[in-house]
């Protein structure tokens, strides 16, 4: 290689330079050990700068070559430098590396080199680059870390995991100078130590908090207490974080602060996340408040725990144990608490504050809905985290709305959830209105004629061609300056022809009287709608339609919607049709529904008439080619061949449909048919065959009812008109009707005519029908003759019942009658009745005073013969239904109870036997009670008396002490006696007597009984009446029984469990509006879970040589008082509770 | 009140006091006028408690209790009695028939033991030889 080196080489290097100096001062390559070079790849030439030599240790002047450089690596790197070589020149990309040179005198150093590739034009590969010598660098590492080698173990496995754990941590001697911070500050902060040494830490923490720092730091001091303080840290790109400040001082033994040791956390993100949940609880908080729905947040705890406890105790159908116990559900809901509510439910539920709302949810959930409620619940339990669904709930003052509920559980274990209540009443009062409205019109629709006009609008055609002419285009503003103009073109337009609904609505009698008049007889004067409806023709538009009113020939004023179209081919634009429907009623229905209007024009529209107009002309040249052929008898002719009727069909040409007609077929039927073949299903061929028939007939038109079909393909039921033209056979004009829903209540009713006479024949009850017409005639004869008093008649003239039961003729009878009266056939039966009335013609006068009272319906058990003198039990029915020929058709039903009855008072037996066997049995217990009651007055008797006789035997007898003494005597027997008859109620299966009394009363009375057995026992027993005396009506022998039952039950409970404490608590109270409660709680061990739910069978006891019969019957006289009785273990003295409610009497009772 | 009750009609001169204890006021009236017809002056108590609240128990030359009374009983009366040295004798009433009664009674220290009814002369025989004693 030559030192003088071609000028790419040359160039090279020159920018080699260039690029250290730029780096860094030319003067600074000799001190800082950094040498340039070039190398030509492609010619393998090299040049050096001469700090380069230097390094490589050589002469400056040397030829450079790849050997020369290679030399001097050290041999375990040349493997290194060879391969960074190699592939920098096949990549042709910049390279930099690490490598040692072995100097000639063994020395080691240590280069740095970093090299640019360079293609120049003849795609030659060239590097320049730098190398440094970094031994001086290297070797202070080295040695630096030799001499880190000699610090402690554990001082350097410290530094270590200081700088390894993702927390800043520092230590600072007790004036806050910081001595230590690692590396991960450094890595954070981007500073270096000299930056932040001392206090210029705090250089790098935001200005807004340094203060709150240091005060918090000035704090610990003082207070010695650990304080945590949050700042923003600057990071080495410029941006804060927020960093949670962890100081822990260390003291000597007088315990002052002699060094700080603290960590400095990241807590940005935890920071931001707390950020953006507070936002976000806001937002929702604001959510829950502003919506407009009513939320409750619910808590669930204590009615899930019932639950579940009811679920332990083997209640398997929940369903059918609160429809058994239906204090459960308000169980439930008292346990099931308002935990928050928004400010909408405020508004609907509250009385203006909201702790008033945070009680039990069973305030909100009237008599009612409690089914609903059940119904949530059970769909709870069936694993349901959602539920909706509408009912009725109440506010606190007690008023009732409709409202959709959705409950949801907000947690998987149900034990929060939300409630959202919308206030439906107006909503469902909108709907109710809708579907009232909707009734109405379909009603008014159905009934509703459409008066049908055709006019001959030439004249007026004229006057718009000639206003044309003239340059008109905007009539609106023409008719301004020419307001005579409305008026003038009514007179213009005459009625050519008219339909029969016409001449109904006009009032003619015939349509002489209208045809041939002006429209301007009917319409307003300079009619506005007129005006409008001009004014669209003007614009070309097809069709108008408006309201207006109509002045009838007779001179009503009706309000009308009529529709006017051009009808006819473009040839003849002078005919219009005028369709004008009377819509006074509609209107009167209006102002009653004006909110429903919108809904009504949209059902109007949608149930308008479609019509079709038709051009017959083809239909004339196949009825003329059928008959050609020989045809004669065309309803034969189709009925053997009914293509032809299709033929027909195709015949009549759809010249052009209203809009109906799109909405009734669908779209496209206006551009699809051209004939009316495809709106007619196979089914309803018969139906046009009618129509072409009465056309060749030459009847003027012809109606039927048919399935048609739309574009869709689907049918539906129409009512199908055609009219004929008299004057143009050639043109019709067809109306469809969409008679769907009518068809359908048809068929309906229809249907439900044929369950009816099908129920008749068939029903397992005895039904006649009898013609009441010669009955009729009787009674009109008697009021005729003045009678009144039907009864006292009767009385008088005993021959009328007689009478009456031979003007009543059975016509018509069902099968079961029959077989219950023991006929041999139906013909036995038929005629009067005299033969079934023997054991009961009570039964009969008493129907017969109903009917004269003019009564419908007439109903008593009696006793009826049948045919073979067998006496049945029967529950007779008559009826005379007004609606069927005034009052000459009678039904009578007749129930079969003699099985019911037979098997009644053999279940009123068994229970009644059990019934007495459980009492005697409770008296057998009660034994030592009673005596000990009756004893008590019998030994004031007979002290008395002895007392008396004492009196008597003096020499002078006191008669005033024995008078007194014998008063005492008689009170005595009398109170023994009252306990007798007492016992003696209680002892007899005597049928009860309800009487209007109250249960504190009972209570005490039921108190005596047990006097004796709760001393002997030790029980205490309290009775809390309730603060108002509620009456009901009951039997107070029941009742006692009932209490009494329940008390020894009690007693006996505690007896058997040795309780230490025996008490009794017999508490009444209001329990609702309509209902008393009573509860019988005492101290005693409580009911096993497992027996709750069995405690009220019958046979269940879990007493040694107990019935199991005596809260059976607890049960049984409840119930038949129309009340419920229940029991749980929610004494408050830890033991059973029972308890029963009892309906209120009401004031008029 | 009852004692006041007790004081119509009386024409018999006065005798011993006796006190009659019954919570149930026919029995307690019915004993009292018994007791009077034999000659001796009583007042009627309706517990144990209002008889010893009276304040006047020194005055009484004997003590006819009902046994089963709510609160106090004649027996647990007539123990009170005994632990406050005041020797009384105590006849004691009772309409139960629980077996071991009497002998409850009896070794309380009752006088006399009577199951209701019970015959006059009986009880006017315990009367007057509680009142020897």
């Amino acid at each position: 290689m030559s030192p003088t080196t071609s000028p790419t080489a040359k160039d090279a290097l020159r920018r080699s330079h260039a690029d250290l100096a730029e780096a860094r001062p030319s003067e600074a390559q000799a001190p800082s050990r950094t040498g340039s070079f070039c190398w030509n790849v492609s010619s393998g030439q090299i040049v050096w700068a001469e700090e380069t030599f230097h390094i490589f240790g050589y002469e400056p002047a040397t030829d450079v070559t790849t050997e020369m450089m290679l030399a001097r690596v050290h041999p375990d790197d040349l493997a290194v430098v060879q391969r960074a070589i190699d592939r920098a020149a096949t990549h042709k990309e910049a390279f930099e590396l690490e490598h040692r040179l072995q100097m000639p005198d063994g020395s080691v150093k240590h280069l740095h080199v970093v090299a640019h590739a360079l293609v120049g034009e003849q795609q030659n590969l060239q590097f320049a680059g730098t190398v440094m010598d970094v031994t001086a660098h290297t070797e202070t590492q080295q040695s630096l870390s030799g001499s880190e080698a000699s610090l402690a173990k554990a001082e350097r496995e410290m530094r270590l995991t200081l700088d390894s754990i993702p927390t800043i941590t520092w230590r600072g001697a007790s004036n806050g100078y910081v001595q230590y911070l690692n590396k991960r500050w450094f890595d954070y902060t981007g500073t270096t130590p000299e930056q932040v040494r001392g206090w210029r830490w705090k250089l790098c923490i935001h200005p807004d908090d340094l203060e709150h720092l240091v005060d918090v730091g000035t704090k610990y001091v003082a207070s010695g207490k650990p304080i945590d303080a949050e700042a923003r840290l600057r990071r080495f790109d410029g941006e804060y974080r927020w960093f949670l400040f962890r100081p822990a001082p260390a003291r000597d033994e007088a315990g002052n602060i002699v060094e700080w040791y603290g960590t400095i956390t990241d807590i940005e993100d935890r920071k931001r996340a707390e950020a953006a949940l507070r936002q976000s609880e806001t937002r929702y908080q604001n959510l829950f408040q502003a919506m407009a729905v009513s939320f409750f947040e619910v808590d669930y705890t204590s009615s899930g725990q019932i639950l579940r406890e009811l679920r332990d105790a083997g209640v398997e159908d929940f369903r059918r144990y609160f429809k058994e116990n239906p204090y459960f559900v308000r169980e439930i809901m008292q346990a099931t608490r308002v935990v928050d509510v928004n400010d909408q439910t405020v508004a609907l539920f509250g009385r203006g504050r909201k702790e008033e709302l945070l009680t039990s949810v069973e305030a909100f959930w009237p008599e009612e809905s409690i089914e609903d409620y059940v119904e949530a619940v059970l769909a709870s339990l069936e694993g349901n985290q959602e539920f909706s669904y509408e009912t009725r709930m109440r506010r606190l003052d007690g008023t009732v709305f409709d409202a959709h509920l959705t409950l949801r559980y907000a947690s998987e274990d149900k034990t929060r959830g939300f409630a959202g209540v919308i206030d439906i009443t107006a909503r469902k009062q909108a709907s109710l209105a809708l579907e009232r409205s909707e009734q109405r019109y379909r009603h008014l629709f159905n009934h509703m004629p459409v008066a049908l006009w055709q006019l001959n609008a030439s004249r007026v055609v004229q006057k718009f061609k000639q206003l044309r002419s003239e340059g008109v285009t905007d009539l609106d503003a023409y008719i301004d300056a020419h307001p005579g103009l409305v008026q003038r073109c009514m007179e213009m337009l005459v009625i050519e022809e008219a339909n029969q609904h016409t001449v109904q609505m006009l009032g003619g009698r015939d349509k002489s009287k209208i045809v041939g008049t002006s429209i301007a007889r009917y319409f307003p004067e300079n009619s506005p709608t007129f005006r409008r409806s001009m004014v669209s023709r003007y614009r070309g538009d097809p069709n108008y339609g408006a309201e207006t009113k109509l002045t009838t020939l007779d001179g009503r004023v009706i309000d009308v919607l009529y529709t006017a179209s051009r009808v006819g081919p473009m040839a003849e634009p002078g005919m219009s049709l005028l369709g004008v429907i009377d819509i006074t009623e509609r209107k009167r229905a209006e102002e009653a529904l004006r909110r429903s209007e919108k809904r009504y024009e949209n059902l109007f529209q949608a149930m308008a008439v479609s019509f079709l107009e038709l051009d017959f002309s083809c239909v004339g040249d196949l009825v003329h080619s059928l008959r050609a052929s020989g045809v004669t008898d065309f309803g034969q002719h189709f009925k053997e061949h009914p293509e032809t009727i299709r033929q027909f069909m195709r015949a009549a040409r759809v010249v052009d449909v209203n809009e109906q007609t799109v909405a009734l077929f669908g779209a496209g039927a206006r551009e699809m048919r051209n004939n009316v073949e495809p709106f007619w299903p196979e089914e309803s061929l018969e139906g046009y065959a009618g129509a072409i028939l009465s056309s060749l007939e030459g009847k003027r038109s012809y109606s039927v009812e048919v399935p048609l079909r739309r574009v869709d393909g689907s049918l539906f039921d129409a009512q199908f008109t055609v009219w004929y033209s008299q004057d143009d056979p050639k043109s019709g004009l067809a109306a469809v009707i969409d008679i769907s829903e009518r068809k359908q209540a048809f068929l309906a009713l229809e249907r439900s005519e044929q369950r009816y006479r099908l129920l008749f024949r068939s029903m397992p009850v005895a039904l006649w029908q009898l013609d009441a017409r010669r009955l009729v005639a009787l009674f009109k004869d008697l009021r005729a003759r003045g009678v009144k008093d039907l009864s006292a008649y009767i009385d008088d003239h005993p021959e009328f019942l007689s009478d009456a039961i031979g003007a009543l003729v059975v016509e018509e009878i069902n099968d079961y009658t029959v077989k219950l009266f023991d006929a041999r056939d139906r013909n036995e039966l038929l005629g009067p009745t005299h033969w079934t009335w023997a054991r009961s013609p009570d039964t009969f006068r008493r129907a017969m005073e109903s009917r004269w009272r003019g009564e419908e319906f007439y109903q008593e058990v009696t006793k009826l013969v049948t045919r073979d003198g067998r006496v049945i039990d029967a529950l007779f029915t008559t009826a005379r239904p007004q609606t069927i020929d005034g009052l000459t058709v009678s039904l009578v039903g007749v129930i079969d109870l003699s099985e019911l009855t037979r098997a009644q008072a053999e279940l009123q037996q068994v229970r009644a036997d059990f019934a007495h066997a459980a009492r005697i049995s409770m008296l057998g217990e009660l034994t030592a009670s009673i005596a000990h009651e009756v004893n008590q007055p019998l030994a004031a008797i007979a002290a008395g008396g002895e007392a008396s006789l004492r009196w008597l035997a003096r020499p002078t007898p006191d008669i005033g002490e024995v008078r007194e003494l014998t008063k005492r005597v008689v009170a005595d027997a009398r109170r023994a006696s009252e306990i007798v008859a007492r016992i003696r109620g209680m002892a007899t299966g005597r049928v009860p007597q309800q009487t209007l009394l109250s249960l504190d009363d009972v209570v005490r009375e039921a108190l005596v009984f047990l006097r004796h057995e709760v001393e002997s026992r030790g029980v205490a027993v309290s009775h809390i009446p309730g603060l108002r005396t509620e009456r009901i009506a009951a039997d107070r022998t029941q009742l006692q029984q009932v209490i009494v039952n329940l008390a020894v039950n009690a007693v006996q409970a505690m007896a058997l469990a040795g309780s230490a404490n025996r008490n009794i608590i017999i508490n009444t109270a209001a329990y609702d509006s309509a209902t008393v409660r009573c509860s019988v709680e005492d101290s005693g061990p409580g009911i096993e879970p497992q027996h709750i739910t069995r405690l009220f069978d019958s046979f269940f006891t879990t007493k040694d040589g107990g019935m199991g019969m005596g809260l059976r019957i607890c049960r049984s006289v409840i119930e038949a008082h129309g009340g419920r009785i229940a029991v749980d273990n929610e004494s408050r003295f830890g033991g059973a509770r029972f308890f029963f409610t009892l309906p209120i009497a009401n004031a008029t009772n | 009140m009852c004692a006041a009750n007790l004081g119509k009609g009386r024409r018999v001169p006065a005798g011993p006091l006796i006190s009659i204890i019954d919570d149930d006021d026919s029995m307690r009236n019915a004993v009292a006028a018994l007791v009077r017809s034999a000659g001796y002056e009583a007042r009627g108590f309706a517990s144990a408690e209002e008889f010893l609240a009276s304040g006047e128990v020194q005055s009484f030359a004997c003590v006819i209790t009902d046994i089963h009374m709510q609160g106090m009983s004649g027996i647990e009366l007539k123990q009170h009695l005994t632990a406050s040295q005041n020797t009384v004798p105590v006849i004691m009433i009772t309409a139960r028939h629980d077996p071991d009664l009497e002998g409850k009674a009896r070794a309380s220290g009752a006088a006399c033991f009577l199951r209701k009814p019970f015959d006059a002369d009986l009880l006017i025989g315990c009367v007057e030889s509680a009142l020897k004693t």
